[in-house]
């Protein structure tokens, strides 16, 4: 009884403590998105970027057996609108034929490329570049995973500013010149994210979103309300307030020098994007470099998200596994004023409420579900319960449908909007709860020292609705 | 129980009404995008019989409804930045009489609005008009008017408001230095003799002056070497920002004279300086230099040798480039990679 107690107000703590935070981001979110917005009417941010001045970037593109879309892939990265890029495909030892693939298709030669920092790496086999490109570079390496594999294509690159990407993110045209504001307009800036969209449903034509629709599918479906919250109120807010711990590995901008000072991607762990994060946030603090990580919403990259429940469990067990290695190997910037607002208050939220939450929610719905059968609980806790647990959370995804629908408006169709609120206002009820199920997989998995990506059913961007490219294992999945 | 249901119901309606403000903001987001679709429905291809002399701007004028003032000015605006010559001009004469139009957001609490008006003010008004305007917003406290501001001085060549940009500098400190370099550069020659000032001022922040030496480096400004020169010498190298920013001006319009002052960076502490260093002996360098740039080649930092061999080539030293690429260490790579590049 005494348990059940104890158990029932942890779980409504941990509940209200979630839900405030988020109310809290969200609050900061709506006047900072407001802002953006008419900032960007003022900026004209084409015009401030086709004006010459503007940060040379390197694409590292990691590849893992990805004949079937690499050169598709590669072709619409070629197309970018960006005065100064280069590509760099890391082949990650792939067992087919990406490697011949790409030679053919861009008829790539040997060429010599000295490495400009020396993170260690497995090894390179030969260094290719484009005849008809020459901006773009092949680095043929022996396989190390995908952080091993962006590392080697840290050490071949040569701008300052370099993107990650998976090889399946789909680019807008604008987004490099979108992501690259922040760096001309703060010197400190490190790091940027962008926003990373689902693709599934929408129409894509020649490596580009021609036409925004949601899937007809409920499992897609779910994961664009949970993007939209994630991205407009979670990295939105946290960036409102100088907490910014994830930049998506789909597709993130980072200075070359200071990623390369602070070590490069750490290959031993499954979640090396937001590892990558929270180091650069140590570093910077640990040798007073003053800094700056911001998170954009308007440069966008499209993803394929998984449909089936099997591929959503192995992503966010995946990803919970990530987040218990990055916060572990971390530790002590738990509140540490050292390290300012990441380490006050975005390490403490991650850890407490992000890392332990799904145990807290497991056990408080198993408890709460025990004291509602044996008779025992009082009406008030049974609505401050399904309030916090339930009805705060829906609230919280429907204002981050109304964040979407004040800015960028993607989805226009009626149908589109009635379906988010209404995936938006039952989330909780279920789905939240499968989630709450895979992340305690993730970890059991982190506890069983399992370091595995594991292989993720793809359907790849067809002509329409993504149905054309048979199912391949990548190195790199899709974003947190 | 009954308090439960009523509870659970209340916030069930709560969160419906949540849902039903979205489809409310839906519904006037909807309204707005169809009055401005309206709006340029009717306008764009008016001022576009406007552009092709099938009407006039006393016609069109009269036609302008009070509450379309701002909407116009934007269709305007954007237009004015498509097109060039006569036809900007006859966008900004129609503009003309509307541009008072803007003067509430000019003084807007919303920066962001300040920002946009400037921007409109500018882009229709002529290229000498609103000095004020500008000079204000330059000194706006928010620094995305003053930037804004700033854009506007540099697209429009306003050499009347340069030494107010240049004054304004420093408040841009967190911007880009190859930007604002490349947004002074922008305003053309003119601009040389203020920003030459500005880098001999040993008054000015570093910043300033090597924001104004990358100006002057992307203009070609052959006077600022011996500045750049002067600079070296009498700093030694100390800072570090102000002499790359020297060695970027001697690199683009030196001569050999400024080789004295460049050759001792070679043995510079900082790598950043040393590869600057190397590029320039590449650019104004002499076959004696051959040997420093050698040694440049075997450097620990990669970026160092890259520009030794990179000089090397430059200098037409392919033999020694031959020979460091057969010998062992990082050297041997650069030393292919400058002939690779070469060669292609």
């Amino acid at each position: 009884m005494i348990v059940l107690d104890i158990i029932n107000v942890v779980a409504l703590v941990y509940f209200a403590a979630l839900n405030l935070t988020y109310l809290g981001l969200t609050l900061a979110s709506f006047p900072r998105t407001n802002r953006y917005i008419a900032r960007l009417k003022s900026l004209h941010v084409e015009e401030l970027l086709s004006a010459a001045g503007s940060l040379p970037i390197s694409l590292l593109v990691p590849a893992f057996d990805e004949e079937a879309t690499i050169a598709e892939a590669t072709r619409s990265l070629l197309t970018l609108r960006y005065p100064e890029y280069e590509i760099i495909v890391v082949n990650d030892g792939s067992n087919d034929a990406t490697v011949d693939v790409l030679t053919e298709a861009f008829d790539m030669a040997p060429a010599h490329r000295l490495p400009t920092s020396a993170i260690t790496t497995a090894g390179v086999r030969q260094i290719l570049r484009s005849r008809v490109h020459p901006h773009l570079w092949l680095v043929d390496k022996d396989n190390g995973g995908k952080a091993d594999a962006l590392n080697a294509g840290l050490n071949h690159s040569r701008y300052p500013l370099f993107a990650a990407l998976d090889a399946d993110t789909l680019l807008e045209s604008d987004a490099l010149i979108r992501i690259a504001r922040p760096f001309l307009e703060d010197q400190r800036t490190v790091a940027a994210g962008a926003m990373i969209r689902i693709a599934n449903g929408c129409r894509i034509k020649g490596g580009e979103v021609e036409e925004v629709a949601l899937p007809h599918r409920l499992i897609p479906e779910f994961q664009i309300v949970e993007y939209l919250r994630a991205f407009f109120v979670g990295r939105t807010g946290w960036d409102a307030i100088g907490g910014t711990l994830i930049i998506s590995g789909a597709f993130g901008v980072f200075r070359r020098s200071i990623v390369a000072a602070a070590g490069g991607f750490s290959t031993d762990t499954v979640g090396e994007d937001m590892e990558l994060v929270v180091r650069l946030h140590r570093y910077c603090r640990e040798n007073d470099i003053p800094y700056r990580i911001s998170f954009v919403p308007d440069p966008v990259a499209w993803t394929e998200a998984p449909e089936t429940l099997r591929s959503l469990g192995l992503q966010r067990s995946r990803w919970q596994r990530g987040l218990a290695q990055t916060l572990t190997r971390h530790i002590s910037m738990m509140g540490n004023p050292r390290y300012g607002t990441p380490g006050v208050l975005a390490y403490p939220y991650h850890f407490f409420l992000e890392l332990f939450g799904p145990l807290i929610e497991a056990l408080g719905y198993l408890s709460f579900g025990i004291t509602l059968a044996l008779g025992l609980a009082s009406p008030r806790f049974v609505v401050a319960f399904v309030f916090l647990s339930v009805f705060l959370g829906s609230a919280l995804s429907v204002a981050a449908v109304a964040l979407e629908e004040m800015s960028f408006r993607r989805y226009r169709k009626g149908r589109d909007l009635a379906v988010m609120l209404g995936l938006a206002l039952i989330e909780t009820l279920g789905y939240r709860h499968l989630n709450t199920y895979w992340r305690l997989k993730g970890m059991w998995a982190f506890l069983r020292g399992d370091n595995d990506w594991g292989t993720m059913d793809r359907r790849g961007f067809g002509e329409e609705n993504g149905a054309a490219t048979p199912a391949a294992p990548v190195v790199g999945e899709t974003s947190r | 129980m009954i308090m439960v249901v009523w509870s659970v119901v209340a916030l069930v309606a709560v969160n419906l009404a949540l849902a039903g403000g979205v489809v409310f903001l839906r519904v006037r987001n909807d309204f707005r995008a169809r009055r401005w679709h309206r709006i340029e429905g009717r306008w764009y291809p008016a001022l576009l019989d406007l552009l092709a002399g099938d009407t006039t701007c006393a016609v069109l004028l009269k036609h302008v409804e009070t509450r379309e003032v701002e909407p116009v000015l934007e269709i305007c605006g954007r237009l004015a930045r498509r097109v060039s010559g006569d036809d900007r001009k006859i966008v900004r004469e129609f503009a003309r009489p509307l541009l008072s139009g803007l003067s509430p957001a000019l003084v807007s609490r919303q920066p962001e609005r300040r920002a946009n008006a400037i921007q409109l003010l500018t882009s229709l008004g002529a290229d000498d008009e609103f000095h004020t305007e500008i000079a204000e917003a330059l000194a706006d406290p928010s620094p995305l008017v003053a930037m804004v501001a700033a854009r506007v001085v540099a697209s429009r060549k306003r050499i009347d408001l340069a030494a107010d940009v240049l004054g304004q500098l420093d408040r841009f400190e967190m911007w880009s230095e190859a930007f604002l370099a490349s947004m002074l550069a922008s305003m053309g020659s003119q601009i040389a003799p203020e920003l030459r000032a500005s880098f001999s001022n040993a008054e000015s922040s570093s910043t300033t002056r090597s924001v104004t030496a990358r100006a002057l480096a992307e203009l070609r400004d052959v006077p600022a070497s011996d500045i750049a020169a002067t600079i070296i010498a009498a700093d030694g190298g100390q800072d570090r920002t102000l002499t790359i920013a020297a060695l970027r001006v001697i690199e683009v319009v030196g001569q050999s004279k400024h080789l004295e002052v460049v050759r001792p960076l070679l043995g510079h502490a900082d790598s950043a300086v040393r590869a600057r260093a190397a590029s320039v002996v590449g650019k104004i360098g002499v076959v004696a230099d051959s040997p420093s740039l050698v040694a440049a080649v075997g450097d620990m930092d990669p970026w160092v040798a890259i520009h030794a061999a990179t000089a090397l080539y430059q200098l037409g030293q392919l033999d020694k480039l031959r020979e460091l690429s057969r010998s062992p260490g990082t050297g041997s790579e650069a030393a292919l990679e400058a002939l690779a590049r070469g060669a292609s």
